[in-house]
């Protein structure tokens, strides 16, 4: 087997950890077998929609997706950056769908919860995250 | 204290003298030096790290031990020399890493998480993760040697299944 492949999956999620966003964290799930479920441990999700190159309804769906497979006990990064379109209510059911993972990470270590959005929009997302501070 | 030197011996028998601080870079051989288990006039050894990663990982720790004095001696710097100190580690530490062979960096890789050196650890892990990053599966592939052990119809079926997270 190769090098990378033969590291322990501590190792492997340290280095996933450490790729900017989620998208090139889950496309590692194609390279082979060793790989396909890795994406689902890594406990830190950065989801980037600030440049708004692909559609909204794609970039939700991605965020959908790849919050329902997660499998980390523990969620240590949790980080949005939003572009303008982007809708109050699918914050709040990420957060939400976070949450659990979130509270644990809260509980044992730093946790960072990062929303970063256009500022006329902020209002109507920090309900979403007031339901985390409380 | 810091002049304090100590004796590390790798798993093919080489030797190499190191100060004390810069060891300690290292939390296992932290622990040892705490729980006394060091003699001065005796080798520490190594069994996992052979002698030409033993060397790097000595390199650095060296490297960064004269930054940790650094920190300590200019409390007050401003923010200006603080940035001109860390440009200097960083491009330190590209130009190390940029030093060796893949393979190479993963064994530097397997010392360091041996030998539990939490920074260096991370730099080695960026350094790959750079190399992952804006890249395509089969470019990925092709870099670190990865075998595709996917029938060419289970890939297309993990691509149909998970069509989110493409493209």
């Amino acid at each position: 087997m190769d090098m990378i492949s033969q590291l322990s999956d501590e190792l492997l999620l340290t280095i996933l950890s450490l790729l900017p966003t989620t998208n090139d964290v889950v496309a590692t799930m194609v390279l082979s077998k060793r790989w396909k479920f890795l994406w689902m441990f890594v406990p830190k999700l950065v989801y980037d929609d600030s440049y708004q190159n692909i559609e909204y309804a794609r970039f939700s769906r991605f965020v959908d997706r790849s919050l329902f497979l997660h499998e980390a006990p523990v969620i240590k990064t949790l980080h949005f950056k939003l572009g303008e379109i982007c809708g109050a209510e699918d914050i709040r059911v990420w957060i939400k769908a976070a949450e659990k993972s979130l509270w644990v990470g809260c509980l044992s270590s730093s946790t960072a919860l990062l929303v970063h959005l256009q500022p006329y929009f902020q209002g109507a997302c920090t309900q979403g995250v007031e339901c985390l501070s409380h | 204290m810091s002049s304090n030197m100590i004796m590390l011996k790798s798993s093919d028998g080489a030797s190499f003298e190191i100060e004390e601080a810069a060891a300690r870079k290292s939390k296992i051989i932290a622990n040892m030096i705490e729980v006394e288990c060091v003699d001065e006039d005796k080798a520490i050894p190594l069994q996992n790290v052979t002698g030409n990663i033993l060397a790097l990982v000595i390199e650095y720790c060296n490297k960064h031990i004269v930054d940790d004095d650094d920190d300590v001696a200019t409390e007050e710097a401003s923010e200006e020399e603080e940035e001109a100190k860390k440009k200097k580690v960083d491009d330190w530490e590209a130009e190390f890493m940029n030093s060796m062979s893949l393979e190479t960096m993963f064994e530097l890789l397997l010392a360091a998480n041996y030998l539990n050196i939490k920074s260096l650890i991370d730099l080695v892990c960026q350094t790959i993760a750079n190399n992952i990053k804006d890249k395509t599966p089969e470019e990925v592939r092709k870099i670190f040697s990865i075998e595709n052990d996917f029938t060419p119809e289970e890939e297309e079926e993990i691509r149909k299944e998970n069509a989110w997270a493409f493209g």
